[in-house]
């Protein structure tokens, strides 16, 4: 009779331990594939290129990319945003990137700099000098 | 009786492997297809373009640029290569009376009729209604922005 009632608290024991793993598992599925390096590059390069897009000459727009700069992998913090031209590229792998283009016709230059509170991203936007410019 | 119970049992375990396969298909399945789906932000291009377009003709309500004969990328400063397509990727007309001008593609100007919104394989349209004042008389004027980048944003 005993031994009865050890294996059912066994085997309620043992299904809800595989009931946990199951969720857990899932949860971990769901938040690897929506934080992948592909869809934050395309992510950031959209979001930046609307910035841009929607500034004027003379603004300087700071974003805290601490978040984003975790995730790089195999490459210098300094090459992770750029701008060619008219193009937003974003990089956190030196196999990967993501380019975007916006239609303001500005210069545009990044600044990555380190606080405390992490690393941010100064985008500088100025009225057109050149026809091409290239930074990083 | 005891056989009968031992059977139910197993047969609740089935239930809920079924369940666990059934949730873990539905979880991935959902997951899959929201991720594969690139991030589409034309609304928000065609939005933005076409208030560039109205603060560029417009200044506290009255127009101060010649719309006729408007030169809209040199005025507006706005620059519409991109090397990632071919082709122009934008289409902004300004309507004025009867008389409109345009640049891009015109072929884009359809896309802000009467056609399915929730089409996301077609270009994003964005249209702006409005009255202003010129030479002390009130117009109204039109503006129609087009982005297309379809590759980028939907699939």
């Amino acid at each position: 009779m005993k031994n009865k009632k050890a294996n059912v608290l066994t085997e309620n024991v043992v299904f809800v331990i595989f009931t946990i793993l199951f969720i857990a598992i899932l949860f971990a599925f769901v938040a690897r594939a929506s934080s992948g390096v592909v869809r934050i590059e395309e992510a950031q390069a959209k979001k930046i290129a609307l910035i841009i897009d929607g500034a004027e000459p003379g603004t300087n727009i700071v974003l805290n990319v601490q978040d984003v700069l975790k995730k790089k992998r195999n490459i210098d913090n300094n090459k992770v945003f750029s701008v060619v031209g008219n193009r937003i590229l974003v990089k956190l792998d030196s196999n990967s990137g993501y380019v975007y283009s916006f239609f303001n016709e500005v210069d545009v230059k990044f600044d990555l700099f380190e606080k405390p509170e992490g690393w941010f991203l100064s985008i500088i936007i100025n009225e057109k000098e050149d026809d091409e410019n290239v930074s990083e | 009786m005891f056989q009968n119970k031992k059977a139910d049992e197993r047969m609740l375990s089935f239930y809920w492997m079924i369940i666990f396969v059934l949730i873990t298909i539905a979880v991935v399945a959902a997951t899959v297809m929201f991720f594969s789906k690139p991030l589409d932000v034309r609304g928000a291009e065609s939005r933005l373009l076409s208030d560039r377009i109205v603060s560029c003709i417009a200044k506290n309500g009255e127009v101060v640029v010649d719309i006729e004969g408007l030169d809209i990328l040199g005025e507006c400063d706005i620059n519409f290569e991109d090397s990632t397509y071919n082709e122009v990727q934008y289409y902004v007309e300004v309507g004025f009376e009867d008389k409109k001008g345009f640049v891009g593609d015109e072929n884009f100007e359809v896309y802000c009729g009467d056609l399915d919104s929730d089409e996301e394989t077609i270009p994003v349209c964005h249209v702006q209604k409005m009255g202003l004042l010129k030479d002390g008389e009130m117009v109204f004027v039109e503006i129609k922005a087009v982005v297309r980048k379809v590759e980028q944003n939907a699939k």
